[in-house]
């Protein structure tokens, strides 16, 4: 069976401006999202996150490489059968009511007119607009207007949806609903894509993910893989003072030293601990206490991007 | 087939709650109700205008109104991406383009048919003598508005919206005086001659849909000149559709 989505070689190179200047805006990147996965895409803004959805929407032409959603071509309407999509900030139809809004999104998925109306019904309640559904979406909160662009993306129960942000500008009950919504989802066998600036969101919901920076996936896999090679963990050394410490472990094995009471506290990456640890037993020094840190996704975000700084920001040919 | 027919329905609710769409409409059943007042101003005779005046202000009205909302459905629809929600189905950017067209017309169509219906109106009231050249009038203006769409939603497929607008005003103005480069052709030098009559041969020819003339002589209209009014707007509209869902089929999202 075709993994919902594949990304084989794909980039993006925009014209701008009137003497059409070069942007790359995706190198060429490759990814896979299998059914009943939530896949997670994370970057700083001008990443070439969204650049990378529009291609598999077929809302941008990709300049090389191939996309497929469930083993069709992007390019053929056809692949986006069982495809659901919020788009970031959302400005749907304002002069339709939500609820003449996912009838038309019903009809556009090809649902018969025998079935909309219990279709219209039925995600209208899931994301709890019912009581509004005959409200005109300009009269919408923008939490209700994200609500019914949920409601429009579940129409059909599709196989595979993508959010680009889909809790940005959400209260927490819009956002435990969004949350509430994907695991659904993941459960009944569906393939999420998402975008997001929020890594708590990420941690919580995704089973892997892409960091994408400048056009590029910089690091990809399952959470606890990239959080992995950047474990540290904290050594208690009981009754010792600094100097002590120092005296046997070389400084740059410490990634931070903090004295507390009678304690010294040494902060060490996975990889020197061993040497560490040596070094302390062979100077004689008490360690009561080895505790492992997990460094949190948003630090792994972090220290990518700091190593990727120059590059940021759409890169000019 | 139920796409389209939910894309254009989508399209004429857009069309009859936009604001601007109801005040023209509102205005131009005002002004054709106010003929009587244009009598009392005139030394022209009552029949010449109320024939005049009142398909004078439905062609006016109503091309401006197409051309406003021919020209700026694109623009609007990538701006506020609402077109990333159509996009998104499992639909073809051609289908869209129809659907949108068809929306558009619908929306005219309803407007002309009500304009027409108080201006049917008037024509009773002071019991004017029509030939069968207003109808044919009327039908005329539809078959420009036909045209005009296209061509709006042609240039705004590649163009911004004032680019569009202006594409679409200056085609349709040289287009009433298409005949006329034919004749100029004669008058011209060999190359400007050939350059004339290119033109001639090459833009769509808006008289040729225009009755108006006739309607107020109290003259008729034949069915030949009629059905060549309508080939040439189907024909050019054909035209002009296939060169925006070509053109919009290839365009890029940002």
């Amino acid at each position: 069976m075709s993994a919902a989505v594949e990304c084989e070689g794909l980039s993006k190179t925009y014209k701008v401006g009137f003497l059409a200047r070069k942007v790359k805006a995706l190198q060429p990147i490759d990814f896979q999202v299998n059914a009943g996965e939530v896949f997670g895409l994370i970057g700083p803004n001008g990443a070439g996150k969204s650049t990378a959805i529009k291609v598999l929407l077929n809302l941008v032409m990709p300049t090389s490489g191939k996309a497929r959603l469930f083993g069709v071509d992007v390019n053929e309407p056809r692949s986006r059968e069982s495809l659901g999509y919020v788009p970031e900030a959302p400005v749907p139809y304002e002069h339709l009511s939500g609820e003449e809004y996912i009838q038309l999104q019903c009809a556009l998925a090809g649902l018969k007119a025998s079935t909309t109306k219990q279709e219209v019904t039925r995600v209208l309640e899931r994301v709890d607009m019912t009581r509004h559904a005959k409200l005109r979406i300009r009269q919408y909160s923008k939490g209700m207007t994200q609500r019914v662009m949920l409601a429009g993306a579940l129409v059909g129960q599709p196989r595979l949806v993508i959010l680009d942000e889909p809790t940005s500008g959400l209260d927490p009950l819009g956002r435990r609903l969004v949350r509430d919504l994907i695991l659904e989802l993941r459960r009944d066998g569906a393939a999420v894509l998402f975008c997001t600036h929020i890594m708590s969101d990420v941690e919580m919901l995704c089973d892997r993910v892409a960091l994408l920076i400048a056009g590029t996936i910089h690091k990809s896999g399952r959470i606890s893989e990239l959080v992995a090679d950047t474990r540290t963990h904290e050594v208690v050394v009981d009754n010792a003072t600094k100097e002590q410490v120092l005296a046997v472990v070389k400084p740059e094995d410490a990634l931070r030293l903090e004295v507390v009471a009678q304690r010294v506290l040494l902060h060490v990456a996975d990889t020197r601990l061993q040497d560490v640890l040596r070094a302390l037993v062979n100077g004689n020094l008490t360690v009561s206490r080895i505790q492992s840190e997990r460094i949190p996704l948003e630090e792994t975000f972090m220290a990518a991007l700091r190593a990727s700084a120059p590059q940021q920001g759409g890169d000019l040919e | 087939m139920r796409q389209l027919l939910m894309l254009a329905l989508a399209g004429f609710r857009e069309a009859i709650r936009n604001r601007v769409t109801v005040v023209v409409a509102v205005f131009a059943l005002v002004l054709i109700a106010l003929t009587s007042v244009v009598m009392n101003l005139t030394v022209l005779s009552l029949d010449r205008v109320v024939t005049d005046f009142g398909l004078g202000v439905m062609s006016l009205l109503m091309i401006s109104l197409t051309i406003f909302m021919s020209v700026g459905m694109l623009n609007r629809e990538l701006e506020r991406r609402t077109v990333f929600l159509i996009v998104s189905r499992p639909i073809s950017r051609s289908l869209f383009i129809v659907g949108r067209y068809v929306g558009v017309m619908a929306t005219l169509t309803l407007l002309l048919l009500a304009m027409s219906a108080v201006y049917a109106a008037q024509i009773v009231i002071f019991d004017v003598p029509t030939a069968n050249s207003v109808p044919a009038a009327i039908a005329g203006l539809w078959c420009q508005l036909l045209l005009l769409s296209a061509m709006g939603l042609f240039f705004s497929s590649m163009s911004g919206q004032v680019t569009a607008a202006i594409c679409v005003v200056g085609l349709y103005l040289v287009g009433q005086w298409t005949s006329d480069l034919h004749v100029l052709a004669v008058k011209l030098g060999p190359v400007m001659g050939a350059i004339a009559r290119g033109g001639y041969y090459v833009l769509p020819n808006f008289a040729r849909m225009d009755f108006k003339p006739q309607a107020a002589a109290g003259a008729s209209v034949t069915m030949g000149e009629f059905l060549d009014g309508l080939g040439t707007s189907v024909g050019w509209s054909l035209l002009f559709l296939v060169g925006a869902t070509l053109l919009f089929r290839r365009r890029d999202f940002k």
